[in-house]
């Protein structure tokens, strides 16, 4: 009974993929039984004969195939990545329509995010320099610029209306 | 070995297919073999391991650790094999099917007569013949890790590795493998 349950083990046991607790007792077992230790013994020589086989020799030459292919494979993808750059213009060909307007609604999209971005939204930063462009300019064409422009930062319209007056 | 791998491995990255042909000329036995071994075919072997170099070349970029390049390269050559097994199953004679023929399993497991040549040279080839065919015989899955574990002396983590599968199933494989093969050679084993 104990011999038939270590023979159903014995292969498992010498691919090692028995717990630990069974391996002692399998290796216990093949050091006083003759005939598990035959059965054993059989995996083993059937391993060496497997082992044994001859390796055999490639053809010569055969690099020099391998490099033509790979040269044929450079040139397949590269014809590839043509064709497809090839069935892009084709695309934008056959609807002109559909691609200017495409082009016309990003260039939009992209227009309005620069404007927001450049005119729209300033930091105080931006602001007080384009105030400064501003007064400058305006400076040149009105003397009393300088004190319209200090109101108007200063946020007194009172001071505005008394250089007016 | 592995830093020079390594090292060619780099160059071939970098478009050096002087570099590619040094890893090929380290590599080609093994990959030959292995595919021969698995298909029985010496025409089909070569060009399988042809397109297996090809493949790798062309994606040599895509190889992460460059001292990883001999699993890398023979997890190509499984996928190839597997490949080329699915297209001509029903076509060519592959793995199991060989099985099936009663005229195969008779040659098989006919016992050679080596009393009557005597020669160590004859028992020897026969005997080789012997392993092979028991070898060919087991199915794919068992046949691979046969071949990559005594073949081409891989680690059992190794071979997990390179067939996606759990360390625990390549040794129970194994274990099933060598069960087949007791018992196709059992008969001739006291004889070698």
């Amino acid at each position: 009974m104990e011999c038939k349950k270590i023979k159903e083990k014995l292969y498992l046991y010498s691919a090692e993929g028995l717990s630990r607790r069974w391996r002692t007792k399998i290796t216990k077992h093949l050091s006083s039984c003759p005939e598990c230790m035959d059965e054993f013994h059989a995996i083993e020589m059937a391993i060496e004969m497997v082992e044994k086989l001859p390796q055999e020799k490639p053809q010569e030459g055969m690099w020099n195939k391998v490099l033509l292919k790979i040269k044929e494979k450079e040139k397949e993808s590269e014809l590839k990545r043509w064709s497809q750059l090839f069935k892009v213009f084709e695309w934008v060909r056959l609807r002109p329509v559909s691609v200017i307007s495409a082009f016309a609604f990003i260039v939009l999209i992209f227009g309005g995010i620069y404007f927001f971005a450049n005119y729209y939204y300033q930091t105080p930063d931006q602001e007080e320099q384009s105030y400064m462009t501003e007064f400058i300019a305006f400076s040149l064409q009105d003397p009393l610029a300088d004190k319209i422009a200090l109101g108007r930062m200063m946020g007194k319209e009172t001071i505005t209306k008394e250089i007016k007056q | 070995m592995d830093f020079d791998d390594a090292l060619l491995v780099q160059r071939s990255k970098d478009g050096d297919i002087k570099a590619f042909e040094k890893l090929f000329l380290r590599y080609q036995p093994k990959v030959y073999n292995f595919t021969l071994r698995m298909i029985q075919n010496r025409e089909d072997a070569e060009e399988l391991t042809q397109e297996s170099f090809v493949k790798a070349y062309i994606s040599i970029k895509g190889l992460r650790e460059n001292d990883a390049f001999k699993g890398w390269l023979m997890q190509i050559a499984v996928n190839t094999v597997r490949d080329k097994i699915k297209l001509s199953r029903g076509i060519i004679k592959v793995g199991n099917e060989a099985k099936g023929n009663p005229e195969e399993d008779e040659r098989e497991h006919q016992i050679p007569d080596f009393s009557s040549n005597g020669e160590k040279e004859i028992l020897d080839k026969e005997l080789t013949q012997l392993t092979r065919n028991a070898v060919f015989s087991l199915p794919d899955i068992h046949k691979e890790v046969i071949l990559l574990h005594h073949f081409e002396a891989l680690r059992i983590e190794e071979i997990a590795k390179i067939l996606k599968v759990r360390e625990g199933t390549i040794k129970s494989r194994l274990a099933r493998a060598r069960e087949a093969l007791v018992k196709k050679l059992k008969p001739y084993i006291k004889t070698a």
